[in-house]
């Protein structure tokens, strides 16, 4: 029984280390370093990229992936900007700024 | 707010007009057209999305049949051809999205409307505009319109078999860029979810 907690508990930690922080709101966003934040964007495009959901899946996740990553260093730039013009912005405020990049890149 | 928009976009087909590229002009299919924006590199030559969609349930897309709504000026194809055009982007877009979504006849649940017109067919290429809506509310969630080819003389010279080609190719073109993009949202979408389930308490 105490095994199991020890298992759990560090299962865990593992995992909430593992992931980077999300950009569920700009309060979020502005709280992270540079690191976070380039970590949530590959998180992001990663999600694009992941493909769940499709029925067959027709669609050239490389490019877009790469499109994406081209563009990461001007999606944190906007994420920056659209928090500083409102700091109330939500997680659909950032991931509209994002899937306008994905407009931009998917095809 | 309402004088700066007209304005806007009047810069913009401006700027476009410039370089030869042809350019987008709001023919009123939309209706509203206060929502959208330039879009950035390779994106349409205006366009709106809602940064509150979720794409995430639509598995089903309701094509509507595409409708002309030509500009006073600007299409070098005759009004008989129109039918035909129209078919072939119609054809285009359900061939395309019946890849990544089911096609249905009705709205209903999880149901993605999509609403096309053409607006322009110049021999270099065509402009479309294209609305996406949940079917069963109505609400938009992406608006877009865009236009390929060039104007010009060179434009003249573009498609020489009178087939329409260039404008027949730029509806594969958009019809392939729908499916990605809408595919690509709801990828996102779907994992975005499941990534905030696992890390929101």
């Amino acid at each position: 029984m105490r095994f199991s907690r020890i298992v759990f508990v560090l299962t865990a930690l593992a995992f909430l280390t593992a992931a980077p922080a999300q950009a569920t709101s700009c309060g979020k966003w502005d709280r992270m370093g540079a690191g976070q934040k380039s970590a949530t964007i590959d998180r992001m495009i990663e999600s694009v990229i992941s493909g769940s959901g499709g029925r067959q899946y027709h669609v050239d996740r490389g490019a877009i992936g790469r499109c994406l990553w081209g563009y990461a260093q001007s999606i944190e730039y906007d994420f920056d900007a659209a928090c500083a013009d409102s700091r109330s912005a939500g997680m659909q405020a950032l991931n509209g700024i994002f899937k306008e990049y994905v407009w931009s890149c998917a095809g | 707010m309402s004088l700066r928009i007209p304005a806007l976009l009047g810069s913009l087909i401006a700027l476009v007009a410039c370089a030869g590229t042809a350019v987008v002009e709001p023919s009123g299919f939309l209706g509203d057209y206060s929502q959208l924006k330039p879009g950035r590199g390779d994106q349409a030559q205006l366009i709106y999305i809602d940064p509150e969609a979720d794409f995430s349930p639509y598995q089903r897309v309701l094509v509507e049949p595409v409708e002309v709504w030509q500009r006073a000026a600007g299409s070098d194809a005759p009004a008989g051809e129109f039918a035909s055009l129209s078919a072939d982007l119609g054809s285009a877009l359900r061939k395309q999205l019946a890849l990544e979504f089911e096609l249905v006849d009705s709205p209903g649940p999880g149901t993605l409307r999509i609403r096309t017109a053409i607006t322009q067919v110049r021999m270099s290429g065509a402009s479309i505009e294209i609305e996406i809506l949940d079917a069963e509310s109505g609400r938009r969630l992406v608006a877009a319109a865009d236009a390929r080819g060039e104007v010009g003389p060179r434009a003249g010279r573009a498609d020489a078999t009178g087939e329409w080609t260039n404008a027949r190719q730029d509806f594969e073109f958009w019809a392939e860029r729908a499916r990605d993009r809408l595919a690509a949202f709801r990828s996102f979408d779907k994992a975005e979810a499941a990534h905030d389930s696992r890390t929101e308490p």
